[in-house]
């Protein structure tokens, strides 16, 4: 393990693969310390607002809205003024005293720093995002503030929305876990925007100790301990574990090895115009030797056919020796050729790219008495 | 998991030591948008990690759908000749919504390569075997589009991110 510190060190440094982690006795008496605070504050709030009554619109807030609808649909030949009334109106009288509605926005703001706090806690300095941590604290806020002007008026709604829409929220995450902060804090400030701080605190809380769990834990870091974990019978070892793995340096292991285990999605590789090796030159006065022709094809049919055309077509001698399959998708086809002395094999190879497109994805000449690239 | 069949040898353009613990090759294509979004988490990989790793480039042009792919790599291997592969490759990520001639001479200058050779090597097209040599290499290992990682010779099949590579690269550390 002493070669690869270096590799551990940036590895601990961002907090990869280090096994349990320590959330820290400061960490969690910090944390504990300030819940305990907030909820005595949130119990004072809900005392002091008879249970955020002013903001449980669910009810009776919602009714005033549409008790407004019966006069208006009662009289045809209201004026637009009058609409706009009956509409306004009852949200106004609905919107909660100054008293509730400054509680739920001091809860919202007090129930998110824990979770800024745990955001900190847990990620690397190297992605660490200080924007990250104030749109955390400060999302609450605005969400409790939107909900308790928007109450139950569908005007307001519709009108939010269109100004939301409007606005375009163009930022990349660090990391996708960091959506979660997000929705985190969103539901925070829904929470404490529909008055009810209990819930907000709960999910406050909840959010923060399932985060430090699954970030001291490290669960799921590991796909084949996760997998065997998951998948497997118990005592059985993962089958992914059984991948066979190659010496430190790559250099040992033997050429040509090849493996046809991999089954990689199929994706469109893009067709390099290739002339393969360069033959060698023919001994001086003696008979051109054959050259060994790989085509590398995603359907060794129309490969084959295309090959026998040109090949007789532009070839002295041309032998298909076999066809075997490469792997991921791949056929190799293996000729033995003997070119013409004025057609060179490069320019064989030209042709069956020119003509060969989109199935065959590559042509090559490899020496004669080497071996040829098994990957299967 | 498909295994890297073309071993890294001293023909490759590496950085890092021969014997490093941790040897990774990628084929790539300078044309590539998601070979230029790997490129800075490499970069600082191999920065980060100094002697541990080993880290090779293989050019594997998509010429069909990266017209400019080809005559980059080329430039690249200009480069190398003059020692100087890895300023250029870095250059080139980073323009590399602009790399036709003109913009490969500038970038070159840049570098601080002698240009008359290196106009000379691109004209002439002296490093397309070069280039065709690595292209068929990355087809025998089953790469089939860039960026292709290998990781102490097994193909490294998750996200280019900074993170997920070191996560990669240490559990190829610890034999895993």
């Amino acid at each position: 393990m002493a070669t690869n510190s270096s590799i551990e060190r940036l590895a601990t440094r961002l907090g990869i693969g280090s096994g349990f982690r320590r959330i820290g006795r400061t960490t969690l008496l910090r944390l504990t310390g300030y819940y305990v605070l907030v909820l005595a504050l949130i119990a004072g709030f809900i005392v002091l607002t008879d249970n955020m009554r002013g903001m449980h619109r669910l009810g009776s807030r919602g009714n005033a809205l549409f008790r407004a609808e019966a006069p208006i649909a009662s009289a045809p030949d209201a004026t637009a003024s009058d609409l706009t009334q009956h509409l306004w109106d009852p949200l106004f009288r609905a919107l909660p005293p100054l008293g509730t509605g400054a509680a739920a926005v001091i809860s919202a703001f007090l129930l998110a720093v824990p979770i800024a706090f745990t955001y900190v806690r847990t990620r690397s300095s190297l992605k660490y995002d200080q924007s990250l941590v104030q749109t955390v604290i400060m999302l609450p806020v605005v969400v409790t503030s939107i909900l308790i002007v928007v109450a139950n008026s569908l005007a307001l709604a519709f009108s939010l929305a269109g100004i939301v829409a409007a606005v375009r929220f163009r930022n990349n995450l660090k990391d996708t876990r960091d959506a979660v902060y997000i929705f985190a804090a969103i539901g925070v400030g829904f929470a404490c925007g529909v008055g009810v701080l209990v819930i907000a605190a709960f999910l406050s809380i909840f959010f923060c100790v399932l985060e430090l769990l699954l970030w001291k834990l490290d669960l799921t870091a590991d796909h084949e301990h996760t997998f065997g974990l998951l998948c497997m019978p118990a005592g059985a070892s993962s089958a992914r574990g059984e991948t066979i793995v190659l010496p430190p340096n790559p250099s040992v292991a033997p050429a040509l090895s090849g493996d046809a285990s991999a089954s990689t999605p199929s994706a469109d590789t893009g067709l390099l115009a290739l002339g393969g090796a360069k033959p060698e030159p023919s001994d001086a006065g003696g008979k051109k030797p054959a050259e060994r022709l790989l085509l590398y094809s995603s359907d060794p049919d129309k490969a084959r056919k295309l090959a026998d055309a040109v090949l007789a077509d532009m070839a002295k001698e041309f032998k298909h020796k076999k066809t075997r399959n490469g792997g991921n998708d791949r056929y190799v086809l293996e000729y033995r050729v003997r070119p013409r002395k004025k057609t060179p094999v490069l320019a064989i190879i030209d042709r069956l790219h020119a003509e060969g497109v989109p199935y065959l994805i590559a042509a090559e000449i490899v020496p004669a008495d080497s071996e040829a690239p098994e990957t299967t | 998991m498909a295994r890297l069949v073309l071993p890294v040898s001293a023909q490759d353009h590496s950085q890092g030591p021969e014997n490093a613990p941790l040897t990774l090759v990628q084929y790539g294509d300078f044309q590539c948008p998601h070979c230029a979004l790997a490129h800075p988490a490499i970069t600082q990989i191999a920065r980060e990690l100094d002697d541990s790793l080993r880290m090779v480039f293989r050019h594997f042009p998509l010429a069909n759908v990266h017209p400019q792919a080809l005559k980059a790599a080329e430039a690249a291997e200009a480069a190398a000749s003059q020692g100087r592969f890895w300023d250029m490759a870095g250059l080139l990520y980073e323009n590399q919504e602009n790399l036709d001639d003109e913009s490969l001479l500038k970038y070159a200058k840049k570098a601080k390569l002698d240009l008359k050779p290196f106009r000379k090597e691109l004209g002439s097209g002296i490093h397309s075997p070069r280039v065709r040599s690595d292209y068929l290499g990355g087809i025998r290992s089953g790469v089939k589009g860039t960026p292709t990682f290998f990781i102490n010779g097994e193909q490294y099949e998750g996200s280019f991110e900074f993170d997920a590579l070191v996560a990669a690269l240490l559990k190829a550390s610890r034999g895993r």
